[in-house]
This record gives structure tokens, C-alpha cells and sequence, in this order.
């Protein structure tokens, strides 16, 4: 394997995706373990119907977020930025 | 599948075949909805800027972004108000005919489980202290038990008093039930 390889390999490489990827994986380790508590330790059928509940809105956030993320055009963000010039209306009389 | 929801009401690890549950006490509905109140107003924030900021936004085109932060952020919101929830539903006291149990939640694999059989119960108090526990009828109720054990302390309990009453009334069932405190629903199974 040449370095041009291995240099398009890495470019290839999406950072992005990446970077939320593991944003999604702490969030799906989060909603198992709250999960795992109400089911586990709850008393009665009121923590189980919670975590129900809380299940069906976590897999409807994730698919918005993931939707949303989907739209995203990250190679333009910075084009976007830089391309920004904020109005100020600063009044003359101010000098 | 969803039989688990309807096997038994007030099912829980480690109950007795012959145990009956008297109540299941949760602390008062007003400290889960202080804590859902102030979830209620970081779910605000989102749409607070959209419309204070949203020519802003779309000048710069950054639309898209926006709503994939705000996506994100109530990924996490709805983690942070479930969070509260569970540290809700997770902290409760119940009674049972034979005992009383205080399960104590202090955050994820923090937990604290007590329990103190009805014969070892020496004195009860309750305390309600505040303006507003006073309004909405919520403290705490402690019981004093034999021995230099700790107190075994119902936290922001509703109606405190009622429930002493009714701990009172259980422990004298429990009481004429059994005579020189021999559990009789055990007799049978030892060898």
C-alpha cells in the first residue's frame, strides 16, 4: 500500500460522521441503561410503562436527528460562515 | 409479551410468596413536577431562538444546521428528563403485611435497599416542615426502630400522617397474626 493509499483512504473518511456517530452510541448506552433501571428495579407495571414511553421517544428523536443530519451539507458549513458579513447599523452620530 | 404490565400490581425483586403489599409510596407528585417544570422551560429554548434569530439564521444558511442542533439537543433533553423520572420512580418506600422497604435511588448504580420487619418497630413521627409541604400535605415519616439501627425515613411522602396510621393498623394485624413473633407462613418449610 503507497502513501497515495493510504493519504485517499484517511480522506475519504467522513469526520463528521464519525464524530456523531459516537454522539448516537453514548446516547443509545444511555437510554439502555435508564431502560435497564426502570424494567430492573421499578415496583410495579408504572416504570415499565415509563420506559415504554421513554423508549418510543427515544427512537423517534434519534430518527429526526438522523434525518436531520441527513440534510446537512457539511462541506459548505465553513463556505457559509465565511461568506457571512454582519449588517451594523452603527448611527453617525456615534462619532 | 406486555403480560408484565399487568401480572402484579405492586411486583417487585425479592417479595414473598405469602407477602401482601399494603401501599407503595412514591415521594409527593410536587418534587417530580418541579423537576419537569424546569425540563418544560430548556424545551423552550429551541424555539426561543428560532424566533428571535431566525433572519439571522437564514442570511447566513445555516437552516439545516440549526435544526440538527436542535435535534440533538433534545436527544439529550429527553435523556435529562427521563433521568429525573427514573430517579423518581426508582426511589420508593413500600409496605408490605409483613415489612416495610425503602428502596433509594442516588443516581445509576448508586442504590440503597433496606428493609425493617413490622416487629421491630418501636415509634413512628412525622414531620412536615415548609409552606408549601404544608399547602399540598407532604413530609417526611420516620420510624424509630429496636437497637441503635438508624431511622428508617419515608421522604416527602404524600399525606404522612395517614400512612403512619395505616403502618400502625398493619403492624397490629401483623401482631394478633403472630403470636411470640413466629412466622407461621415459614413453619412449613423448615426442616
Amino acid at each position: 500500500m503507497s502513501l497515495n493509499d493510504i493519504e485517499a483512504m484517511f480522506s475519504s473518511i467522513n469526520i463528521t460522521a464519525i464524530l456523531f456517530g459516537f454522539v448516537f452510541l453514548i446516547y443509545w448506552g444511555y437510554v439502555f441503561v435508564i431502560i435497564y433501571h426502570l424494567v430492573r428495579f421499578g415496583v410495579g407495571p408504572k416504570p415499565k410503562l415509563f420506559a415504554m414511553i421513554f423508549l418510543a421517544g427515544a427512537v423517534i428523536l434519534f430518527t429526526t436527528a438522523l434525518y436531520t443530519y441527513a440534510r446537512v451539507d457539511f462541506t459548505n458549513l465553513l463556505g457559509n460562515l465565511g461568506s457571512f458579513k454582519p449588517e451594523l447599523n452603527i448611527p453617525s452620530s456615534n462619532y | 409479551m406486555f403480560s408484565f404490565l399487568t401480572k402484579s400490581k405492586y411486583s417487585f425483586e425479592g417479595i414473598k410468596p405469602y407477602e401482601k403489599v399494603v401501599i407503595l409510596l412514591y415521594r409527593h407528585w410536587f418534587i417530580i413536577f418541579i423537576g419537569i417544570l424546569g425540563y418544560i422551560f430548556l424545551a423552550l429554548i429551541p424555539p426561543l431562538v428560532y424566533i428571535f434569530f431566525s433572519v439571522q439564521i437564514g442570511n447566513i444558511g445555516l437552516t439545516q444546521i440549526f435544526d440538527f442542533l436542535t435535534a440533538i439537543y433534545y436527544l439529550f433533553w429527553w435523556l435529562g428528563l427521563f433521568y429525573t423520572i427514573t430517579m423518581y420512580l426508582l426511589d420508593t418506600w413500600v409496605v408490605t403485611d409483613h415489612r416495610v422497604l425503602d428502596n433509594e435511588q442516588h443516581g445509576f448504580f448508586n442504590r440503597t435497599l433496606s428493609e425493617m420487619h413490622l416487629s421491630r418497630i418501636q415509634d413512628m413521627s412525622v414531620g412536615v416542615r415548609g409552606v408549601i409541604p404544608t399547602f399540598l400535605n407532604y413530609g417526611n415519616l420516620e420510624i424509630q426502630t429496636a437497637g441503635t439501627e438508624p431511622k428508617f425515613i419515608f421522604k416527602q411522602i404524600p399525606d404522612p400522617a395517614s400512612v403512619k396510621n395505616l403502618i400502625n393498623e398493619t403492624f397490629n394485624r401483623y401482631v394478633e397474626a403472630h403470636k411470640d413473633n413466629v412466622e407461621v407462613h415459614e413453619l412449613g418449610r423448615q426442616p
